[in-house]
């Protein structure tokens, strides 16, 4: 048998030049060159046999095996195939029994697609219902789109076998239950109970696949990258934060809670005993007018089509943050508040909201109604808030109250003030407390 | 594409069939691609083939990664490379199945220049 320790290595040299030229896992680059070795040494041998010398047979063996640049390319889509877009990578999974699927299969696909179709309706409704102003909301539309384009894909690679999908729903499902959890522990707080849908879902969802052997489902695919994870994690995570964040981007195309001031002042009324009444006054000036139209808001939810000054009694001067202190007197009697153009005393009401009794305790609060459509620009609107203490408040418990001014819950403007006090307005991305539109 | 001008989809129909006959190896199903790729897309103008040889073993490791394929090492003796031999696997067997009345015309006509 012929043989040259030179050609042989330049068998071996170009074998290794093809792999070099490829992104394959190491584990199998031996395994691979060996083979491509064993070609190309037979051909050189077929060549020898022909007649030819050893040099003319070694450069007639690699010149028919192929050059490295073309061979390497082919041998990396043959271990990094990403969809495998051909018709019989379309067909493997028609064609794969059900039996031989992990066991969670279906109910992890049921869940992506039900997750993208949510992710759907956000994409659709999100704009047009008004709940974010305009620039918001193309944001948030187009965080839902993104988050529905990869819950697609992945629906698809499922099916596929392809391991970023597991691991996209693996990451789906802990999001789920998490907000799910999140929910549940708010509304516990809140003396309620909201079981989130899609966290129970997700709950069974994750039991299912945990039990299932998906290591061999997704053995041929291409290992997920930190880029990629990266890319999984935050189009999982976009549609959950983006509710939040985007009230946070500014919105040059509408009037937003900058343009409107307030100076919230209460005035009180003293005896021996203490504080026994006195006056809220709520003076809103507006910069621009040109608010977020209603829209389909009206239709869809039954918004009245108007502005919300809520005037809250939050606990007498102990007050010292956020939330509510528990009270320490019974209650306050209001007379009923007007809402008029300080500087004619035209009614600027808009007469949306009843009074629901004419004494509301901590956490209770009166409403009065502005349409900021009627309003000009400029000018001072004043709501006068009239209070009288069921027991008089002693100089160290006199009464706190919160004006918030809300703009369809997509933006407000609060000032908390007690006795005496004249106090600016500061706007909040969300209003802390939404305002409960009345029947 | 396999490197030249020869869809990746038209060489997996070829190997089905040809390894649907019988276990084979690289250098062996080597000569019977070639003449199924020249029938069906020519040679190249410069007179080489339109498939370089080595373009076979991506698509062998390709559809043995998918499950479709078999690979064993056969250990040959007397100073020769031991070579890998491949065949179809069940579900490489159901997907040729599966394929029947989707398979390109053209698959069955290179398998006629590849059998001559």
């Amino acid at each position: 048998m012929t043989t040259s320790a030179d050609a042989i290595d330049a068998l071996r040299a170009h074998a290794e030049r093809i792999l070099d030229n490829s992104a394959m896992p190491a584990a199998e680059r031996e395994d691979v060159a060996e083979e491509l070795y064993g070609h190309l040494w037979q051909r050189w041998q077929d060549e020898l046999a022909a007649g030819r010398d050893e040099q003319a047979a070694l450069e007639a063996a690699i010149a028919a095996f192929g050059g490295p640049s073309d061979l390497g390319k082919e041998m990396t889509l043959a271990y990094h195939s990403r969809l495998y877009a051909t018709t019989i990578g379309v067909l493997l999974p028609a064609i794969t029994p059900s039996s031989q699927r992990p066991a969670g299969y279906t109910t992890a696909r049921v869940i992506v697609g039900l997750w993208a179709a949510l992710l759907a309706v956000g994409v659709v409704f999100t704009v047009p219902t008004g709940a974010f102003t305009p620039i918001r909301g193309l944001v948030a539309s187009l965080v839902c789109l993104c988050g529905m384009a990869m819950a697609v894909l992945a629906y698809r690679a499922l099916a596929r076998r392809q391991r970023w999908a597991l691991v996209y729903v693996q990451i789906l499902l802990v999001a789920l239950i998490l907000r799910g959890s999140a929910v549940l522990a708010d509304t516990i707080a809140k003396g309620g109970v909201t079981v989130d849908f899609m966290a129970l879902v997700a709950l069974i969802g994750i039991v299912t696949i945990r039990r299932s052997n998906w290591k061999s489902w997704v053995a041929g695919s291409r290992p997920v990258g930190l880029g990629l994870a990266a890319v999984i994690v935050v189009t999982v995570g976009m549609p959950f934060g983006a509710p939040v964040a985007v009230g946070a981007i500014p919105d040059p195309t509408v009037a937003s809670a900058d343009d409107l001031s307030m100076q919230a002042h209460v005035d009180c009324a003293r005896t021996s005993q203490g504080v026994t009444g006195g006056t809220v006054t709520v003076d809103l000036v507006w910069k621009r007018t040109d608010f977020l139209p209603y829209g389909p808001n009206w239709f869809i939810t039954g918004i009245p089509r108007t502005d919300a000054i809520s005037l809250a009694s939050v606990g007498q001067q102990d007050y010292s943050g956020p939330g509510f202190e528990f009270p320490s007197q019974s209650g306050i009697a209001y007379e009923d508040p007007s809402f008029v153009d300080a500087a004619t005393g035209k009614k600027a009401d808009a007469d949306m909201f009843a009074s629901s009794g004419n004494t509301f305790f901590n956490g209770d609060r009166m409403l009065t109604s502005v349409d900021p459509a009627t309003t000009v620009s400029g000018r001072t609107y004043r709501g006068t808030y009239g209070f009288t203490l069921q027991a008089p408040a002693p100089a160290d418990d006199e009464p706190v109250f919160r004006v918030g001014y809300d703009h369809q819950s997509r933006w407000g403007v609060e000032a908390i003030a007690t006795c005496g006090q004249i106090v600016t307005g500061h706007s909040v991305l969300t209003p802390e407390h939404p305002v409960t539109y009345l029947p | 594409m396999t490197g030249t001008r020869v869809p990746s989809r038209w060489l997996d129909h070829v190997l089905f069939d040809l390894l649907g006959e019988r276990e084979r190896y690289g250098y062996e199903l080597s000569p019977a691609i070639q003449r199924a790729a020249e029938a069906e897309f020519g040679g190249r103008a410069d007179g080489g083939a339109a498939l370089p040889e080595g373009a076979v073993y991506p698509a062998l490791r390709r559809l043995e990664r998918r499950g479709l394929l078999l690979g064993r090492w056969v250990e040959i003796g007397d100073g020769v490379p031991r070579r890998r031999y491949y065949s179809l696997t069940p579900e490489g067997r159901r997907v040729v199945a599966a394929l029947g009345a989707r398979r390109p015309a053209a698959a069955s006509r290179s398998m006629a220049a590849a059998r001559a």
